[in-house]
């Protein structure tokens, strides 16, 4: 069993408080990723966890036991670094059993957990090279190897895929993603980037200027982002985000365009209240070319100017020009399209977003 | 083919040519003041000569005569006394002395690197003189300090008596030089990441293992660099014995350099410092070399 909880946990540095007492429960087995943008305290949540921070206030308990005091050794997890901190004067081989061999277990058996683990990753051939002789994917894997190797309660990831290309990136993701449905773990995974974090978590905890801003799992923070921060920051292309003002039945703009207030808010809005309208690339279409995933009644229809185009293949993202900003459009099998053309344009309300423009909070009931 | 073989080679001719002109200005200054002195005390070296009437062709006498000199080889194992002892109290010591600075002290190991560096900054001279009145038997602050702890019994003259001269020498060595080592390996250290310390105390290592597993192999080209340094030193070394004991009393003390000096500046008998001077320089290439094989070069791998 290895849950962990994070109680209060706040981190000061002298007298600049970073993170700022955040509760946090992971269940045994999950895969939970800390995202959120640069300085937001992901990874010195991670390193509190790991034992390599001390916790200014607050407790961490790892499987009902608080380590608050103990070292990371004691702590029985292990962690893939960015930089990947292999020691480049050891093999692989003895990179992966350096744990073990400390621990004293026999050599046999540290023979048996290399190999097993090798096998795992498919880095057997790779053994008895040294870290300088790996390419940048070979060098993760034996990173993670030598994670899998303890046998810990919990894995941590710290952006391991960061120093990869694209490509291998994309690959590696998917081999983190098998790794955990063979070992197991718990594994608590930090990133900034998005996507890693939808297609890997089980929940994925969004964080911001050292507060958890929601924890929910890929499909809760996609549809019911709970803050503004959260639906503009899931979500690729982001949501498109404008300030209006309710105003009998009506969002008006600050240049007096207008559309419908979407039902599902009604109740939950009063007339002159200020209200930040967001609404996904997906749901925003040229007519005839996306998906109305609610009621007819609720896609607003409106003839906007192009302003820019980008064409991806499968699908171009349209800019069109709404309220004197240009609003982010998916356009499902494309057409061609020009700059200055003027479309019409499906706004689906049923998907709509409103947050409360002063806190920042979901008006959702 | 030929002929491209034949463009490139001229290629080369005509930048070596430009080197040597670079080289030129080092080149006049070495071939001056290392390569001719060598040379000539060489050559020196199968003559006899008091410094002021023409010397005397002698061949092989000064080195029959050095091989048979118990003074000289007693020194010369002084000196070798002398480089054991610093690869221990010298360097080994200042590479747990930096990891401690580096690792475990943090931001104030700065002022410590600093005090450490005192001896160094300060001529040898001078050390050598304050040495001599920490050391002296009458008014010496260590004898003091013996005494305020209740062990008067083991206050001496320390340079004085033949019994501890050499090691009371040995130790105001180590606390000259061990700043030097210190501030050589404080670099090295800093150069190994934080996150290997961290990924092995993730591990299990503690600051012991640490040192040991992670930081000696990662620094190794330094441990290799310094123990070089430090054996080079510690064959020629020659101005704090001079200045604490001058290798007495009765050549307790005393080591070839020490040695040699006495042969050609009390004795004048330059043709046979010469060969003194000659035998020291080509006995420290070869133990520098010796040892330097025996280090094997570091296995980490280049180029990462």
């Amino acid at each position: 069993m290895a849950t962990v909880s994070l109680k209060k946990l706040v981190k000061r540095y002298d007298n600049l408080e970073i993170v700022h007492g955040i509760d946090l429960d992971v269940a045994d087995r999950e895969f939970i990723a800390l995202v959120g943008p640069s300085g937001c305290g992901k990874s010195t949540t991670l390193r509190m966890i790991a034992g390599l921070e001390d916790i200014s206030d607050g407790a961490i308990e790892i499987g009902g036991r608080t380590v608050n005091d103990l070292p990371p050794r004691a702590r029985n997890i292990s962690m893939v670094f960015q930089s990947y901190a292999l020691y480049p004067h050891m093999t692989v081989r003895e990179n992966m059993g350096f744990s073990l061999k400390i621990a004293n277990e026999p050599k046999a058996e540290i023979e048996r957990r290399v190999n097993e683990a090798a096998a795992i990753l498919d880095l057997n051939h790779l053994l008895e090279r040294r870290p300088s002789q790996l390419s940048g994917g070979q060098r993760q894997r034996v990173a993670m190897g030598r994670a899998i190797v303890r046998q810990p309660d919990v894995f941590l990831f710290d952006e391991p895929l960061s120093n990869l290309d694209a490509k291998l990136r994309t690959q590696m993701r998917t081999e983190i993603k098998k790794l955990h449905a063979k070992v197991q773990s718990t594994v608590i995974y930090v990133t900034h980037d998005q996507v890693e974090a939808m297609t890997l978590a089980d929940r994925i905890v969004i964080m911001r200027d050292g507060h958890i801003e929601q924890v929910g799992t890929p499909d809760e923070v996609f549809r019911r982002p709970a803050t503004r921060f959260v639906a503009g920051f899931i979500g690729s292309p982001p949501m498109n985000l404008q300030e209006a003002t309710v105003d009998d039945g009506k969002l008006r703009f600050a240049n007096g365009s207008s559309l419908p207030l979407p039902r599902q808010f009604q109740p939950n809005v009063a007339a002159g209240q200020k209200v930040v309208f967001g609404l996904r690339p997906d749901d925003l279409y040229p007519t005839g070319h996306g998906i109305n995933s609610g009621d007819d009644a609720d896609v607003h229809g409106a003839e906007l100017p192009v302003s820019i185009t980008e064409p991806l293949g499968n699908e171009t993202l349209v800019f069109a020009e709404f309220d004197g900003h240009d609003w982010v459009s998916r356009m499902l099998n494309p057409k061609p399209l020009k700059t200055g053309d003027r479309i019409g344009m499906s706004f689906d309300l049923s998907q709509a977003h409103l947050f409360s423009a002063e806190t920042g909070r979901t008006l959702r009931g | 083919m030929a002929s491209g073989a034949a463009a490139a080679s001229s290629a080369v001719r005509r930048d070596s040519r430009y080197a040597l002109l670079f080289l030129l200005p080092t080149l006049v200054l070495v071939v001056g003041f290392v390569a001719y002195p060598v040379v000539y005390s060489s050559v020196l070296s199968f003559y006899e000569w008091n410094g002021t009437a023409t010397p005397v062709f002698v061949g092989l006498d000064n080195f029959l005569r050095l091989a048979g000199d118990g003074f000289f080889w007693a020194a010369l194992a002084r000196n070798l006394a002398v480089a054991a002892s610093a690869i221990v109290l010298q360097v080994l010591l200042a590479l747990v002395i930096a990891y401690c600075l580096v690792r475990i002290v943090g931001r104030i190991g700065r002022l410590f690197l600093f005090l450490y560096l005192v001896p160094v900054i300060v001529s040898e001279i001078c050390i050598g003189l304050l040495w001599r009145f920490i050391y002296n038997p009458y008014f010496g602050l260590l004898n003091a300090a013996l005494k305020a702890v209740g062990l008067q019994s083991l206050a001496t003259g320390w340079l004085g008596q033949s019994s501890t001269a050499f090691a009371a020498v040995v130790a105001v060595m180590s606390f000259t030089y061990l700043g030097l080592y210190v501030l050589l390996f404080v670099a090295a250290v800093r150069n190994v990441p934080d996150s290997i310390y961290e990924a092995a105390a993730l591990d299990g290592a503690g600051h012991f293992r640490s040192l040991f597993s992670m930081t000696i192999p990662m620094v190794w080209d330094s441990v290799r660099a310094n123990v070089m340094l430090c054996i080079i030193g510690s064959l020629k070394t020659f101005s704090l014995v001079f200045v604490l004991t001058n290798g007495g009393p009765n050549h307790a003390s005393e080591v070839v350099s020490t040695y040699l000096y006495k042969i050609g500046f009390n004795a004048f008998e330059m043709g046979y410092a010469a060969t003194i001077g000659f035998a020291q320089m080509f006995l420290t290439a070869i133990g520098a070399w010796i040892v330097f094989r025996g280090l094997r070069s570091s296995k980490a791998g280049r180029g990462d």
